[in-house]
């Protein structure tokens, strides 16, 4: 068991470092000389030169690369080109909002996804389970962005119920978790039905029912506790999901969070924050993954001695 | 507790038989959507009642009426022969993701679970590590490399949806390969080339397919998404992600503008999500309940 958790846990960092590599090599793939972008396009060749130097771009790629890790250990991802600050504290500025947005939205579309799955499931095969399902799969196929745009011009500028833009008050955050939350519960919902259905059909839950126990106390404390491994696995899988939907949710929302920055950066060709971001993210993706497995292992032995 | 033979009230037996087709719905609802999708998609240029791009700027802003059904836009184009050309576009997105991804993970993942030792450890970690990025950063970050354009942003999402089919393909043909019929082609002879392709690839076939068709329902919508960004296919295109975001300009004036073409990016991909979700149900023994 022991084995279990330290070879998990000793993954993560080298998952870390080859990704880490890789997002690197890429962005120096980028087109454009990062130096004559930061000196301004009328700055003479002795300007960018020294600017490079400051940058440390006229080192060897290795060298490079070497630097980059230990910033990043420091808690340095090098300087934006585009504000002249420093990305990590871009990042700092802008991550409390996306973590708010990700937050509620992650725990609509798990609130959403379970109820429904688990309707779904005690009705299985009649009508209601139908109509369940058929909004989940409408819920998986609608463009998040598209149902953002109707809602908004809907509830904000017909209605005006809602804040339109920005993140000014809980008001604010109705529409951009409902849309981003839509699609993640409705594959939560899918998985939590399949894996109900599954369990209802153990030899231990007709044990449970002929000893009487019924309702609720039997789909949720012998039922759904026993299909968790499943959902929790498609919950944690769907994380990513959110975090990459929320680039084009915050888009559309105008929301000051990293996933606008994201698109901002890619536009002004600001690599060191592309760089940032790519690394934040799979960061916490590979995090919450591990999170998963290592609930996974607490929820069901058997995993672990696999 | 079940009673045996008990007549059923007259009500539950039409909702029981309501239930039961609907069961089998998803493979025709989802295939006649999906050919719908493909047939817009072919004759376009014969059921678009005008040039997508041509422009007449005296007829801008035209909300939907009986000349342009679905409005005009700022510069006077016909967005129902829009919407319809888009078809064309979504067609290519899936063609050629789907097809790269394909092309690149499926054999990969064969030869990974085929071979076994480091080579299916090294491709598996491969997959573990792809993983590791959320499918749109992934893309956003190839498409920050490559620049923006609908050919680099089909190469984003097919990068991003290999691992998928590397870890279809590799777990299939591990099962694949313990079944006696394969041990019986080994037995007499055949070569792992022959192995995979006239044993393995036609068996997995299927259950790939399937695959194939449930993300091809994410593709339209994450291609159509970084289009909307600005990352993907450019205006004046007739994709619809980038007609929406012309549209997004002029919501509350011209809504009409991103209403239709958000409502055919939603039907091609529940079409595609219905039809991959009947195709299942129907061929993958495992979910044959």
């Amino acid at each position: 068991m022991r084995t279990y958790w330290i070879r998990k846990l000793l993954g993560l960092p080298l998952i870390l470092l080859v990704a880490s590599f890789l997002i690197f090599a890429a962005v120096r793939l980028l087109p454009g000389d990062p130096a004559r972008l930061m000196a301004g396009m009328q700055a003479d060749q002795q300007v960018v030169n020294s600017v490079r130097a400051r940058l440390g771009l006229d080192k060897p790629f290795a060298v490079q690369y070497a630097l980059f890790l230990r910033g990043v250990m420091h808690g340095d991802l090098g300087v934006s080109t585009r504000s002249h600050k420093p990305v990590a504290q871009e990042i700092a500025d802008r991550f409390p909002y996306t973590l708010a947005l990700t937050s509620v939205s992650y725990a609509f579309a798990i609130l959403l996804g379970i109820t429904a799955g688990v309707v779904a499931a005690i009705y299985g095969g009649k009508m209601l389970d139908h109509f369940v399902m058929l909004g989940a799969i409408s819920g998986a196929s609608i463009a998040n962005y598209w149902l953002a745009l109707m809602a908004m011009s809907l509830f904000a500028v017909q209605l005006g119920w809602l804040p339109l833009l920005g993140a000014h008050g809980w008001k604010s955050y109705i529409l951009p978790s409902i849309t981003l939350g839509l699609l993640p519960g409705a594959v939560i919902a899918r998985m939590c039905r399949a894996s109900m259905l599954e369990i209802l059909q153990q030899d231990y839950i007709r044990t449970a029912r002929a000893k009487g126990v019924t309702g609720l106390r039997l789909y949720l404390k012998h039922a759904l506790r026993n299909a968790l491994v499943p959902i929790v696995t498609i919950a944690g899988m769907n994380f990513g999901s959110l975090l990459g939907g929320a680039v084009i949710t915050e888009t559309v929302f105008n929301w000051p969070g990293v996933g606008r920055l994201m698109i901002d950066a890619v536009r002004y060709r600001d690599y060191a924050t592309i760089q940032g971001i790519t690394l934040l993210t799979v960061a916490l993706v590979t995090s919450i993954n591990l999170a998963v497995d290592l609930l996974i292992g607490a929820l069901d032995p058997r995993i672990r001695f696999e | 507790m079940k009673t045996l033979a008990m007549p059923k009230p007259a009500a539950t037996r039409v909702w029981e038989q309501v239930a039961a087709t609907l069961r089998y719905r998803n493979l025709a609802v989802g295939g006649a959507l999906v050919l719908l999708v493909v047939f817009v998609g072919v004759f376009a240029p014969w059921l678009a009642p005008r040039n997508p791009y041509a422009q007449d700027l005296s007829a801008s802003f035209q909300p939907p009426n009986l000349h342009h059904p679905f409005g005009t836009d700022e510069y006077g184009r016909d967005m129902l022969s829009r919407v319809l050309y888009g078809a064309r576009l979504s067609m290519l997105e899936i063609a050629l993701s789907v097809g790269m991804a394909l092309a690149v993970g499926v054999p990969l993942g064969m030869i990974g679970g085929y071979a076994g030792g480091i080579l299916d450890s090294a491709i598996l970690w491969i997959a573990d590590i792809l993983y590791s990025f959320p499918g749109i950063v992934l893309a956003i970050l190839i498409v920050a490399i490559l620049g923006p354009g609908f050919f680099d942003s089909l190469l984003a999402i097919s990068i991003f949806s290999i691992p998928a089919y590397m870890r279809l393909a590799r777990n299939l043909t591990l099962s694949l390969k313990a079944m006696e019929y394969t041990e019986a082609a080994r037995a007499l002879g055949a070569g792992a080339t022959r192995i995979l392709f006239r044993h393995i690839l036609p068996n997995a076939a299927m259950p790939i397919l399937v695959q194939a068709t449930l993300t091809a329902g994410d593709v339209v919508l994450t291609a159509s998404g970084l289009s909307f960004l600005g990352l993907g296919a450019q205006p004046p295109m007739t994709e619809w992600g980038a007609m929406m975001a012309e549209g997004r300009n002029f919501l509350g004036v011209a809504t009409y503008l991103t209403v239709f073409p958000g409502i055919a990016i939603s039907l091609a991909a529940l079409g595609l999500n219905l039809l991959g979700d009947g195709l299942r149900d129907r061929f993958d023994p495992r979910f044959n309940r």
